[in-house]
């Protein structure tokens, strides 16, 4: 023990992992389209609408 | 890419284009690690493992049924009948049909096998998209097809 105040942190970092969202057409009218979304509490790096 | 925490809820949408022409059935489906991954409602719980997830929509299609109606006279001759540049039924007479996608069809009437006269078989063509919604619809499904031949015309030989 030092002769000082000690402060020791524990450090919990949560897990993540990848989300793809994929578009996938039978049958479509050519020109149609769509936009996808991914969101969530924690979720982070969703691009903006694709389609 | 979209990163998200273990355990937690991540939703998942699409909206369509206002534009569209088609219309669609639509489902959802996940993988985690290469193994199905349980969707509800659209959303899922993150697992610890990278997911992907694909949006299918398939075009809802209706049959279209071409019907040969010959009206007015007696007339032998034959007729393909086709849906978008397909015969759905060869050499039929009056009465005859045929609708996409099946090969159903039947004779009466004038239909009477093909009395030497192939070359007097008409194409009776009908210009219809066959998604629900995909427009130009020329002939609606269920709807009568009908030719009237002229009357002032020539025998047909065979």
């Amino acid at each position: 023990m030092p002769a000082a105040g000690v402060t020791c942190t524990f450090t919990n970092t949560r897990l993540t992992n990848s989300v793809t969202l994929t578009k996938s057409w039978v049958s479509a009218v050519p020109g149609d389209t769509t936009a996808l979304v991914i969101s969530g509490d924690q979720v982070t790096n969703a691009a903006g609408p694709g389609h | 890419m979209a990163t998200a925490s273990v355990g937690s809820t991540v939703n998942l949408a699409e909206t369509l284009g206002v534009s569209n022409v088609g219309s669609y059935t639509a489902s959802l489906a996940c993988t985690a690690g290469g193994s199905p991954l349980t969707v509800t409602g659209n959303t899922i719980t993150m697992p610890n493992a990278a997911v992907t997830c694909t949006f299918t929509n398939t075009g809802v299609t209706n049959a279209v049924t071409v019907i040969k109606d010959l009206a007015g006279f007696n007339d032998p001759g034959l007729f393909n009948l086709l849906v978008n540049g397909t015969v759905v039924a060869p050499n039929v007479g009056d009465g005859g049909q045929g609708t996409s996608g099946n090969d159903q069809r039947r004779h009466h009437g004038n239909g009477d096998g093909n009395r030497g006269n192939r070359h007097h078989s008409r194409q009776l063509h009908v210009i219809a998209r066959l998604r629900s919604g995909g427009l130009p619809l020329t002939v609606p499904a269920n709807s009568r097809c009908r030719r009237r031949p002229s009357p002032a015309r020539s025998p047909i030989r065979g």
